[in-house]
């Protein structure tokens, strides 16, 4: 049995109250409904996992699962999923490899030296498609912090962008 | 001594050392290098751009043309720092700029003699004759005369960071009308961002003995901002200078961490912000204007407001005898406050009509006319209204021309602001910049009351609050008559910083240079770091008076960003270096590192370009033992940056076949075919292999470099052109490791599914796609696993090659077999070949650009292979294919990819050429025209080894 090699190296990181580490996914799926199909995938999915797929801009949450939508008429899904459920009705295509999942915790001054999106204005569970000044992310607003998604082969880059923003703003503190 | 015994907003109970040009002096916190240097009795700050006249400071703030620094050593040197802005930090090493060998002594200042020969544009109509002159020594020498300051040229050592902030309302400056702005909006719970681009927040609170709310202005001031920095919902910025108004209610701001502290802070010495703002407010202030009389730039002659800063805010007296010459109110302002302050003073008032002052000697409808004093002002000649001269012994002058509001922001988006007689100064227009609004001085309303009334009252407008009550404070009117220029013998000056006088623009307007926009240009008057703060309007006017079109329709030049200079470590942030950008590392990036790879960077891609084994010095040692590794053995090499696209959809066949020139319809599944996409211009935009899995579902792999591109053309062609296509299209990328396994054992490692075949099978335990693709030529296949077992994978592939005799091979290799089996890549489909070009059939279906492709014009070059003949045995990637003499007309074309081949012992290459197709066996020319190398070389079919595929259908 081939070994796993993981995504990340390096962490967690901490400085002070902030908190960047790895979250590890679960199997991740990217569905895309065919033409017609919304509304028995919907079913589908909602007898299979017992979740509903949302809206643009939500992430939603049930005991086994998680979805937030991605591209027009394509959502990604974490969670176990029984894909047979959908032949004929979607496109379901593994991605558990394709993504790294962090978690940054008091971290948002710094994030926001990356995210040009407004943070401070984020709901938990709201999802934004944006990027890390040049690395496409989505990031997860939890309540507590923000979870982001990128792209695994950006994996070392982005957590070195997360940790020189971190110490970026550790050292502007020193001059108040 | 020039320091006041009391008052300032200085700390006399702390001192701080400082040196300027080698002389050490003492500072207060609480002082600029300006201030300091004036408190010490220092005059001489500087030598004018192009004649080099000793200068002192005009200003007390970021408009500050003269007073020009270099700060700090080595690479932390910073030219052109502002000294009426550089906070004094102990230690400070401040040098004058623009002079030698000394500022008291410039050898340079002969410049200003020659005068009469170097006004402006003087170096349009010299330097013509001899010709060659120019180039050899003229150029030379002004290029080492001209520019100002001087960089260190060394790597800038400072650390930057860039950031957003978001907020409800942005309010730039903090004077009475932005504190009062901020209060309202903060109060109220609104997300408030109160930028300044100074120390000490205040604006001109802080520079004048103005009462608000019945305690000293610059009291106020503070006891406003300790609230708004308590509020959670407001952050106060400092030393933060909004340097533009972009799109989007985006605003970009310079906010100076570090400048006012020692090198060795380890903070980053500058943030850029950008603020996203739902509603801005232009609190900025205004600029106080000078004015135009012969020799008004000597050390010792400042603006009035700048006096009255250094009186109050520094408790600085620059001189003992004083002339005020004013053409508004403010000039007995500045009398009284000099006469507090134990002054001799001088009023000349240039209107007529002035209200008698009995304070001091007041002379109204008086001129200056003159002044004396090289180093530092001695004596101002004055002409009286009944026409008598006299000259006054004096050691400052202090000019009141007026105020010019601070328009720039509200100008950023290209509006232009608009005249008022009544106070004779630029407005900002309305809506100028979506959501910005101005206030108080920066609109023209230049009283206190009116700047913290109009604070307020927008604040709330904007914000549906209600507007916090207002202090009371004076609201005299500006009692403003127009006077730009004395009419007297000499020079008077008009931009400071760039030496341009009223003759340059009179000779400008001479040489009908008279719009402003070319007046500016070609006088160079407004700019540089000073942007014409102080000069556009003086130098405007004077134009307006010498075409009678009035300030109205002269207007203003453009206004861009910045609003004063950025650095531009500033604007690099973080991404420098090797983090300029983000790298993308392949699943098996570490396996290959600890297998000592040699690194190619492919876009944001690094790849393993060799893998170095012992004893090889050079990298085709290294390459020609891979390829040979690889055709009599087995290499093992990792392809993951390859595009994985995958289709799925009951019209996925359709879609795909519509999309590549290649019949792909009823490609069966289990089966791989190779193809061709063009775009819509007739043109080749990609190749890729396609797998088909199923009925319904397709992988394809586009080239790594195109794949983006690939993947947006898919997705227009589905979203756009035939939404009626019931086809999904994921990118997984991301999602596969790929590992090529190829040569004549690859067999005994893994026995694939067959050449162009597919198949899902079971390795090392784990279910993997396996393409029986071949890009070298051998047999073989690629396997394709889960992203988290790549770099697993490698190392089990390679315990196996390795009994073999085969092992890893980097992307030199690679290269070095497709060239050698005649297959392509974007060297040879650059975007201006066809597929007539490649000898590919045209099929009878329709496909993306089967019009456009059937042009008779997009038969070009044909691809061929080439090798050298005779003695020369080099052929180079890039050179041109020549019959004959080399000319331009001559080129029949190029080669496009040039290696050589382990295999056959020598180099080839394969190329474009008119007609190549029927040439083979005959002889061309290739000429590398920048370093003259030429050769003969055969013209050849486009593939050397195995041309019939016998090995890989074996």
């Amino acid at each position: 049995m081939l070994e796993d090699n993981g995504v990340f190296t390096g962490l967690p990181v901490e400085l002070g109250a902030m908190k960047l580490e790895e979250v590890a996914l679960p199997e991740v799926t990217l569905i895309a409904p065919f033409k017609g199909q919304m509304m028995l995938v919907a079913d589908a999915l909602k007898q299979n996992i017992g979740l509903i797929l949302p809206p643009a801009g939500q992430y939603r949450a049930s005991a086994r699962a998680g979805a937030y939508w991605r591209s027009p008429g394509q959502w990604l899904v974490f969670g176990a999923l029984d894909t047979g459920a959908l032949k004929g009705m979607a496109a379901a295509v593994d991605m558990s490899d394709a993504f790294g999942r962090l978690r940054l915790t008091g971290g948002r001054e710094a994030l926001a030296r990356l995210v040009e999106v407004d943070l401070e204005a984020m709901p938990p569970g709201q999802v934004a498609h944006t990027a890390l000044v040049d690395i496409g992310i989505s990031v997860i607003a939890t309540g507590d912090g923000f979870e982001l998604m990128l792209p695994r082969s950006y994996a070392a880059s982005a957590v070195r962008r997360i940790e020189t923003a971190m110490r970026g703003v550790v050292a502007r503190r020193l001059v108040e | 001594m020039s320091r006041l015994p009391n008052g300032g907003l200085i700390d006399r109970t702390r001192t701080i050392p400082f040196s300027f040009d080698g002389q050490s002096h003492i500072a207060h916190p609480g002082d600029t290098v300006a201030s300091a240097l004036l408190a010490d009795g220092v005059r001489l700050m500087g030598r004018s751009f192009k004649y080099h006249r000793p200068r002192g400071v005009l200003t007390a703030g970021s408009e500050e043309p003269n007073a020009l620094i270099e700060v700090g050593q080595g690479a932390h040197k910073l030219p052109n720092t502002r000294a009426t802005v550089q906070e004094v930090f102990a230690g400070l090493q401040a040098q004058s700029q623009n002079r030698w060998p000394s500022l008291r002594f410039d050898l340079r200042a002969g410049l200003d003699v020659l005068h009469p020969f170097l006004g402006a544009g003087f170096y349009y109509k010299t330097f013509l004759w001899p010709r060659s002159f120019w180039h050899r020594f003229w150029e030379p020498l002004i290029r080492r005369a001209a520019g100002l300051g001087r960089i260190s040229a060394l790597p800038d050592p400072a650390s930057y960071d860039k950031a957003w902030k978001h907020c409800d309302l942005l309010v730039i400056g903090a004077g009475p009308a932005g504190l009062m702005a901020a209060l309202t909006a903060g109060r109220a719970g609104a997300r408030v961002v109160l930028a300044d681009e100074d120390f000490m927040l205040g604006g001109r609170l802080n520079g004048e003995a103005l009462d608000v709310g019945g305690m000293a202005g610059a009291d106020w001031a503070r006891q406003v901002v300790d609230e708004l920095q308590s509020l959670p919902n407001v952050s106060v910025m400092p030393r933060t200078t909004i340097t533009g108004a972009y799109d989007g209610g985006t605003y970009g701001a310079l906010e100076r961490v570090a400048d006012h502290l020692p090198d060795t802070s380890p903070a980053p010495r500058q943030i850029f912000w950008r603020i996203v703002a739902r509603y801005a407010i232009l609190a900025g202030g205004a600029h106080e204007r000078p004015i135009a009389f012969p020799n008004n730039d000597r050390p010792g002659i400042m603006l009035a407001s700048a006096l009255r800063s250094y009186l109050h805010r520094f408790a600085v007296l620059p001189a003992r005898r004083w002339v005020v010459f004013a053409n508004n109110g403010e000039g007995v302002r500045t009398a009284h406050d000099l006469l507090k302050a134990g002054a001799e003073v001088t009023l000349v008032d240039t209107r007529k009509e002035a209200p008698p002052e009995t304070t001091c000697r007041h002379l109204p409808g008086a001129e200056v006319v003159n002044t004396r004093g090289r180093q530092g002002l001695k004596a101002v000649e004055l002409r009286l209204a009944n026409g008598d001269t006299e000259w006054v012994e004096a050691g400052g002058l202090a000019m009141a021309g007026g105020w010019n509001p601070g328009v720039h922001i509200s100008c950023h988006m290209g509006a232009r602001p608009v005249w008022r007689e009544d106070i004779s100064a630029f407005v900002p227009v309305e809506n100028a910049v979506p959501g910005l609004e101005a206030v108080g001085a920066a609109n023209g309303d230049f009283s206190t009351h009116a700047a913290l009334k109009a604070g307020a009252e927008v604040a709330a407008e904007a914000l549906g609050v209600k507007p916090v009550d207002l202090p009371k404070a004076e609201d005299a009117p500006i009692e403003i008559t127009p006077f730009w220029q004395v009419k007297a013998k000499g020079r008077a000056w008009l931009d400071f910083q760039n030496d341009v006088t009223v003759k340059d623009v009179e000779l400008a307007h001479r040489e009908n240079m008279q719009s402003v926009e070319h007046m500016k240009r070609y006088t160079t008057l407004g700019m540089a770091t000073d942007q014409g703060k102080t000069a556009n309007t003086g130098a405007m006017a004077v134009m307006a008076g010498l075409t009678g079109q009035g300030m109205a329709a002269t207007g203003t030049t453009m206004f861009r960003p910045p609003f004063s200079p950025v650095q531009i470590g500033a604007l690099a942030g973080r991404q420098q270096g090797a983090n300029f950008k983000p790298e993308r590392l392949m699943p098996g990036d570490g396996f290959a590192r600890a297998h000592n790879a040699n690194w190619l960077e492919m876009g944001l891609w690094q790849r393993p370009s060799l893998f170095r084994a012992e004893g090889e010095r050079t990298w085709r040692q290294s390459c020609d033992r891979e390829v040979k590794m690889v055709r009599e053995a087995v290499g093992i090499t990792e392809v993951s940056t390859l595009g994985k696209i995958e289709l799925l959809g009951q019209d996925a066949a359709r879609f795909l076949d519509r999309i590549f020139l290649t019949p792909m319809k009823k490609l069966k599944p289990g089966h791989i075919r190779y193809g061709v996409m063009l775009r819509t211009d007739g043109f080749i935009m990609d190749d890729a292999t396609v797998a088909r899995l199923a009925e319904d579902h397709f992988v394809m792999h586009p080239t790594t470099g195109a794949s983006a591109d690939v993947l947006s053309h898919l997705e227009f062609c589905a979203q756009l052109r035939w939404p009626e296509l019931d086809v999904q299209i994921v990118d997984a990328s991301e999602q596969w490791a790929q590992v090529a396994v190829h040569g004549p054992k690859a067999a005994e490692i893994l026995r694939g599914p067959g050449f162009m075949r597919f198949a899902n099978m079971e390795i090392a335990g784990v279910m993997a796609r396996v393409y029986g693709v071949s890009y070298s030529g051998e047999p073989g296949c690629e396997i394709a696993v889960p992203a988290r077992y790549g770099a697993a994978l490698l190392g089990w592939l390679l315990e196996q090659a390795k009994a073999l005799g085969g092992g890893l091979y980097g992307i030199e290799a690679l290269n070095v077999l497709r060239v050698e089996k005649g297959y392509i890549t974007h060297a040879e489909i650059d975007g201006r070949v066809s597929h007539h070009d490649l000898g590919l059939p045209t099929p009878e279906k329709d496909f993306i650009g089967r019009q456009m492709a059937a042009r008779k014009g997009l038969r070009g070059p044909e691809l061929v292979g080439l090798k050298p003949v005779g003695s020369a045995k080099a052929l180079i990637g890039g050179a041109l294919l020549v019959e004959g003499e080399f000319s331009a007309d001559n080129v029949q074309g190029h080669i496009t990819s040039a290696v050589f081949s382990p295999t056959l012992g020598h180099m080839i290459a394969l190329g474009l050429l008119q007609n190549g197709r029927a040439r083979h066996g005959e002889r061309v020319r290739m000429v590398d025209a920048m370093s003259g190398i030429s050769a003969v070389c055969e013209i050849t079919p486009p593939v050397f080894i195995d041309p019939k595929g016998e090995r890989l259908h074996a």
